[in-house]
């Protein structure tokens, strides 16, 4: 029993289970002596039983006080429920056996005792009350253990529990020693030291024990400090991250009140570094308009499913509005409570500036401001529509300045520009509120005139005529005019669809150019006759200029951007009779509606191979870039010249870059494909030229094995200024390498552009900054490393 | 749960039912003194014997430290109840009066 009782209710530490023992050591013989004393000791005196009876006789009652108290001590711990309650019952069974015991003992060795006497209740009862408790154990199996983290001091009472026995001890030995000799109770005086004995050791158990405790509780409390330490350090490294970044972060407690907010969100806001952020509402963060989404549906969404994502605006304190891509994360307790959200917002001003000029360039034309073609042709269907309806009729003026492109070439791209600008100023004076002035294209311009008779559309013609005639611009100290052409086309007399009256006033105009007086009204006859005529005048000079070898290249420098080489490019000009070079534009058109075009690509071939043999000679190594027309892919003989010339002069093939435009490439790709294949197994190089106008889907691009890719000049020209341009030539810069391609940009007119490509990392410039256009003797007889300075 | 909770109230219930019988048995001495022997005597190998049964069955559903614990109060509990019967067949059967100290001390 002794064995069971204390293997349930010995506590886990030893020194707690020393300090345990020696209570109960001292409690039970305490008892021990008090009972001895009291009640067996002067039974025992009068009795004549023998000294073994009286030994086994007592040693009941002394048995089970050591049971009794020993449990009732492990009771008095921090028990768990059952585990409690099972002991309490064993507890009780075994005080009802003690007291049965010592009535037995009382009674039985003064003869007293007999069968059916009270004492035989204790004994039954006890043993039905230690059988339900382990019928108890047997159904619940509790466990008995002291929980570890149950460090709680003991009660106060416990302590005072050894004192006082100390005190009854020191009470009995003086009522002992009042009665008779202390000598004549030996028994009594042992029990007594031993529990003294027991006391005392129990004492010395808790000194050590708060000796050990005090010295964990200062470790702990250092190792608590350093933790502390470095807890602090960690999170000022944190802090110090989101103070140094761009984006606004901060916290928010559950009620929306912020509660942090770092050193950019304050910026981006407005909001003093120290001001305070108490007494704010997240939603005075907030727009009006945006308020409702933030309140019902960005922190209810973070609630709901951890974190909210979109974009808004957030209202800084000068009122401007800042749109943000808004991140808005929820946080839990471990419980699953919500404690407080966080979010990060990035400005997206720029970009959303750039989408929403996007969204104007598909209506709009970037430069002048004006409506575009697309939108122009939409504007004209629906008068159009009108016009059907209701009877009425309506006018379409299709405006082109002449010599612009001369202004251009004189004067420089930005000059034309400024031009164009103040032109299509100049026209929108000339026009009612109702009619639409769209710029088609280079220097073209359309107008609508809804509602408007031929007479109405003839003086309006009139009108821009006289007015562009009359204005001036100043550019470079000089002043610049410039005279337009104006065709007229009525609905529905002139055509009732987009396409017709569109061709038939551009054809009105070009009969206007022709005949140089102002503008005309569509006729069908003079027309087409005038066109004719045209064509055919344009064919003789080519054919002429042909047989007379009356083309000529001129060069223009291409400076690679990281190593300051110099390539060029070889631009074909057609030399009139009277020595005036003709540009491309004026009779490419004509030639590629006729075969002369693969005579001229040959020229230009056969050409160009000639300076870089020429420059090889003489020990000069030259990359020349040749243009090639869309037909070159039809002509059959061009590939084997080529081949056959790259051998007959012996020239690097690498010399030799053949550009293509975009355009022409992608309206026969396949042809382009197995062209640009061919002529690259030769060991040329290959050029997609004015990249990012055609249109073309980037599907083509990873099927075309070109080596360069030449960035439209039109990107270019204002990319200082226009900030949709440097993104676009920023992604086509990365498309490019991304693709293994290098970059080339045209149209380099100042160092700011130059400076921004480098930025970018385009590979290769070429422009009026770097060099203009010049003969092959002028530029390549000198071939200087600072080319680019001296022109 | 509710199983175990029945059994226990059973239980209790029927160690109550026995308390009360042995109670009264003692009180209204129904047979005369012999009556009131018996049941002094045996009527407590009874509860002694179904308590170390149970302290058994506790010993056998628990493991480790336990389990010995109620091993030990199961032992205990059949020596009481050997105690006990030893006690009753001196006293019932031989007819005499137990000697003391006796096999029953033991």
């Amino acid at each position: 029993m002794c064995a069971g009782v204390v293997l349930l209710s010995s506590p886990e530490r030893s020194l707690a289970r020393a300090r345990t023992a020696l209570d109960a050591v001292a409690i039970v013989f305490a008892a021990s002596a008090i009972v001895w004393h009291a009640i067996l000791l002067p039974t025992y005196s009068d009795s004549e039983a023998t000294a073994l009876e009286k030994v086994i006789g007592g040693s009941y009652p002394l048995g089970d006080l050591l049971l009794f108290f020993g449990l009732a001590i492990a009771l008095a711990h921090n028990r768990r429920e059952r585990a409690g309650a099972v002991m309490a019952v064993l507890t009780a069974g075994l005080g009802l056996f003690l007291l049965s015991d010592l009535g037995y003992a009382y009674l039985g060795l003064s003869g007293a005792y007999s069968a059916g006497s009270p004492v035989d209740l204790g004994w039954t009862f006890g043993y039905l009350l230690m059988g339900y408790s382990a019928a108890l154990h047997a159904e619940w199996r509790p466990d008995y253990a002291v929980p570890r983290d149950d460090l709680r001091p003991p009660a106060a009472w416990r302590q005072a529990v050894p004192l006082g026995l100390a005190a009854l001890m020191f009470g009995q030995l003086i009522l002992i020693g009042s009665r008779a000799s202390l000598l004549e109770d030996i028994p009594s005086l042992i029990l007594v030291g031993i529990v003294l004995v027991a006391v005392l050791a129990r004492q010395a158990v808790v000194l050590y024990d708060n000796a050990g405790l005090n010295g964990a509780l200062v470790a702990a409390g250092k190792m608590l400090e350093t933790k502390v330490r470095e807890r602090t350090q960690e999170l000022s490294r944190l802090v110090s991250i989101l103070e140094a970044t761009t984006d606004l972060v901060g916290t928010l407690d559950i009620e929306g009140s912020p509660l942090y907010l770092n050193r950019a969100g304050r910026r981006m806001l407005g909001i003093g570094e120290n001001e305070e952020l108490t007494g704010w509402n997240v939603l005075d963060l907030y727009p009006a308009w945006a308020g409702p989404t933030i309140e019902r549906r960005a922190l209810p969404g973070a609630l709901e499913s951890g974190s909210w994502q979109g974009e808004t605006a957030v209202l800084a304190q000068d009122g401007k509005e800042i749109p943000v891509s808004q991140v808005i994360l929820a946080h839990r307790a471990s419980d699953g409570s919500p404690q407080f959200f966080s979010t990060i917002a990035r400005d997206i001003s720029e970009r959303k500036e750039f989408e929403s000029k996007l969204v104007r360039l598909a209506s709009h034309d970037a430069l002048t401001d004006l409506f575009n073609r697309r939108r122009f042709e939409e504007e004209v269907e629906r008068e159009l529509a009108r016009v059907k309806r209701f009877k009425s009729q309506a006018a379409v003026l299709f405006v082109d300045l002449d010599r612009f492109k001369y202004i251009n070439d004189s004067l420089g791209h930005r000059t034309g520009d400024e031009l164009l600008v103040q032109v299509a100023h100049a026209l929108r004076g000339q026009l009612r509120e109702t009619d639409v002035l769209a710029r088609l294209g280079g220097d073209e311009f359309g107008v609508l005139l809804a509602q408007s008779s031929r007479a109405d559309a003839e003086t309006a013609a009139a009108r821009v005529v006289t007015a562009v005639r009359d204005y001036r611009m100043i550019a470079d100290g000089q002043a610049v005019s410039v005279t337009t052409s104006v065709g007229v086309a009525v609905a529905p007399k002139h055509g009732t669809t987009v396409e017709d009256l569109l061709a038939h006033a551009d054809m009105a105009m070009y009969q206007a150019k022709e005949n140089g007086n102002g503008f005309r009204l569509y006729s069908r006859d003079s027309v087409t006759e005038a066109a004719f005529s045209a064509q055919l005048m344009w064919e003789q000079r080519i054919r002429q200029a042909l047989e007379e070898d009356r083309f000529v290249l001129l060069v223009q420098p291409i400076q690679n951007l990281r190593t300051g080489d110099v390539q060029y490019e070889a631009l074909l000009r057609m030399v009139d009779k009277d020595g005036k070079l003709i540009l491309p534009q004026e009779f490419l058109p004509v030639a590629e509606r006729t075969d002369l075009i693969h005579a001229i690509d040959r020229w230009a071939v056969h050409q160009a191979i000639k300076v870089i043999a020429a420059c090889e000679a003489r020990g000069q190594a030259v990359h020349l870039e040749v243009n090639l027309s869309g037909k070159a892919f039809a002509d059959e003989g061009l590939l084997p010249l080529i081949r056959r010339e790259i051998k007959s002069t012996g020239i690097a093939a690498s010399s030799l870059i053949f550009e293509i435009t975009e355009t022409a490439a992608i309206a026969n790709i396949n042809g382009a494909r197995q062209f640009i294949d061919a002529l690259k197994s030769t060991g040329c190089g290959f050029a997609l030229d004015d990249f990012g106008v055609g249109f073309s889907s980037l599907y083509y691009l990873k099927h075309l094995p070109v080596d360069y890719l030449k960035i439209d000049g039109s990107f270019i020209r204002n990319l200082p200024n226009d900030v949709s341009d440097q993104h676009l030539v920023r992604s086509m810069v990365e498309l490019a390498h991304g693709l293994g391609k290098q970059t080339i940009a045209e149209w380099v007119e100042d160092e700011g552009t130059l400076e921004l490509l480098r930025q970018f990392g385009v590979d290769y410039a070429q422009g009026y900054f770097l060099g203009k256009p010049a003969p092959i003797d002028a530029t390549l007889g000198v071939l200087l490393p600072d080319m680019a300075k001296a022109a | 749960m509710v199983a175990t909770t029945r059994r226990l109230t059973l239980l209790a219930a029927a160690m109550a039912a026995y308390a009360l019988l042995f109670v009264s048995w003692l009180a209204l001495r129904p047979f005369g003194k012999t009556s009131v022997e018996a049941m002094s005597d045996l009527g407590m190998v009874v509860p002694a014997a179904a308590g170390a049964g149970l302290a058994f069955l506790a010993a056998a559903r628990s493991t480790g430290r336990v389990r010995a614990a109620w091993f030990f109060i199961a032992a205990a509990l059949a020596s009481w109840s050997f105690a006990e019967m030893t006690w009753s067949t001196y006293e019932l059967f031989l007819g005499q009066e137990t000697p003391f100290p006796s096999i029953a001390d033991v």
